[in-house]
């Protein structure tokens, strides 16, 4: 490095400081988003969920247990060792198909004829907090367990 | 000069990042949220709503405060009820189980709302043969049709939310409901060629007018006379046939109220659908935080918190059962000064306090009066009780 560009460095010192400043802030955003994100979120993990069309509950699967559901042909139900494909059948043709990995203990909305297919972009399911709508057909799949005692409510 | 080539390079970035923000900010739909409701009681908890007015004239009756109860032993039971008017139903109830004959007691609750349930679901199904709606939609025009109490109730409090919405709610658009694909039997048409015409519809309308025709009487049984009035449409002569699905799941929640009350339950909810709810007292804190569904979230996020206890509530929205054509949306509640789904800007409408039944269909005349007639019968009309709307 030339003598020049030494001095040149000791002269931009000031400003290194002003970065370094920047930097700090940034991480520590970072650090704030990550704690409240990952301090606020309930983690209990799923223990099974619910498929309902139009609020009506069609299907429900506890995993360990047994998959509880009417034969009908508004729904069809495959399992194997790996999974179940529950396989949803509504007004229209319309169609949803959702896969319950039964060891992973995640849920996800494989397949749907919906306009737009938003609900195949919502997140696997993996905790009790989680769910998937499918609002043009009116399919939501919601964790198994209902915390009875919380006051809060939902309408509408 | 190397100093000043680095600040306004962070200064350009700052400038991208929030110009993004900004126009982005400006990109986002906002919609407005109306209520007679004094500000500091609730919380709107989405950003892409903003408080569109408040609306004057609420001056609800004092509420007799809870009695004071020992509730340290209370945990909770419940009850799920699928399948009730093609919806669900939950009840969860707080009270000491420890207690000898407590669960038996829940039980004999549970199984007395069930049955309840299922009376009310019979009596005013449109599908079912022999329902009393069934024989009473089958009825030649002029028929006088028996009926049970159940029915004789629903038709009584229809016909007198009817009346006190200037008909803005009307049981009797069963044709436009049914045109729409909004009966169950029906599909959704996929495109504008499936849509009823307007001289039908026009027909349909005019019919569902003569809603306030329909006599009732209770001398010796209970009966409903049907209206003389018919339609032709596609040479087919039409009688008045009514859809009670728009106040039946509130009377619902007003009987499960009374079995409360009769089972000595004070501590609890029943929701019937998350479309209209009994919220009794929690054993907490005695309130419930009641979070109102944003009509406009695919993912179902809360738009407004509320904080209550004791009291019925009901909502609409154009949300639940709609289909979209050509960019427009058609949702199951019909407007009855066109015959068609409401196209008024309302997007939901929530009722608080008073009977549950007459909240329901209150909600229903709401999201069809439009905003400024909205404002001004809140205003005048529902002075007890707390109304939520939101516009686009």
């Amino acid at each position: 490095m030339s003598l020049k560009k030494v001095e040149q460095v000791k002269k931009d010192k000031g400003f290194r400081l002003f970065d370094l400043i920047i930097y700090g802030v940034i991480l520590l955003l970072v650090a704030i988003i990550f704690i409240v994100v990952f301090t606020t979120r309930n983690t209990d993990p799923l223990t099974g969920v619910k498929i309902f069309v139009n609020a009506e509950e069609v299907f429900s699967y506890e995993f360990g247990g047994e998959a509880v559901y009417s034969e009908s042909e508004t729904l069809t139900v495959e399992e194997d060792g790996a999974g179940i494909t529950v396989t949803v059948h509504t007004r229209g043709d319309g169609l949803n198909k959702v896969y319950i990995n039964k060891s992973a203990k995640t849920v996800k909305m494989t397949e749907a004829n919906c306009k737009g297919k938003e609900c195949i972009y919502f997140p696997e399911m993996s905790n009790n907090t989680d769910f998937i709508y499918c609002s043009p057909h009116g399919v939501k799949v919601e964790p198994l367990t209902k915390n009875l005692e919380s006051p809060d409510l939902e309408i509408g | 000069m190397k100093s000043l080539k680095k600040i306004l390079i962070l200064l350009a970035c700052l400038a991208v990042i929030a110009g993004t923000a900004l126009s982005s900010g400006c990109n986002k739909k906002t919609y407005a949220v109306y209520t007679n409701i004094p500000q500091g009681e609730f919380e709107i908890i989405d950003s892409t709503f903003t408080l569109g007015g408040t609306i004057g004239g609420y001056s609800p009756a004092e509420k007799e405060k809870g009695e004071e109860v020992d509730t340290s032993n209370y945990t909770a039971r419940d009850c799920v009820y699928p399948s009730v008017m093609y919806t669900e139903a939950q009840l969860v109830v707080y009270g000491d189980f420890t207690a000898e004959g407590a669960e038996e007691h829940f039980e004999n609750f549970r199984k007395a709302v069930g049955r309840r349930l299922t009376e009310i679901s019979k009596a005013v199904s449109s599908t079912v043969t022999n329902s009393d709606i069934y024989n009473f939609n089958n009825a030649a025009a002029g028929a006088t049709v028996e009926i049970s109490q159940t029915t004789y109730e629903i038709l009584a409090e229809a016909k007198a939310v009817y009346d006190f919405t200037d008909h803005y709610y009307n049981p009797a658009l069963y044709y436009n409901i049914k045109a729409y694909g909004f009966s169950t039997a029906e599909k959704y048409p996929q495109t504008a060629a499936e849509l009823p015409s307007d001289e039908v519809v026009a027909e349909y309308t005019k019919l569902a007018s003569h809603f306030g025709e329909i006599e009732l009487s209770n001398d010796n049984g209970y009966f409903v006379t049907k209206p003389a009035y018919t339609v032709e449409v596609g040479g087919e002569n039409l009688t008045l046939k009514v859809d009670l699905g728009g106040i039946a799941k509130g009377y619902a929640v007003d009987e499960v109220d009374g079995l409360f009350d009769e089972y000595g339950y004070k501590f609890g909810y029943f929701n019937f659908g998350a479309s209209s709810m009994l919220v009794k007292r929690h054993f907490k804190n005695d309130n419930f935080n009641l979070e109102f569904i944003s009509p406009r979230s695919i993912k179902r996020d809360g738009y407004l918190k509320i904080s209550f206890c004791n009291e019925k509530v009901s909502t609409s929205g154009d949300n639940e059962q709609r289909y979209i054509i050509d960019g427009v949306r058609y949702c199951h509640v019909i407007d009855p000064t066109t015959g068609k789904p409401v196209q008024t800007g309302i997007m939901s409408a929530t009722v608080i306090g008073g009977s549950a039944a007459s909240a329901d269909a209150l909600t229903t005349a709401i999201m069809a009066m439009g905003k400024d007639k909205a404002i001004s019968f809140i205003e005048e009309k529902l002075t007890d009780r707390k109304v939520v709307f939101t516009a686009e």
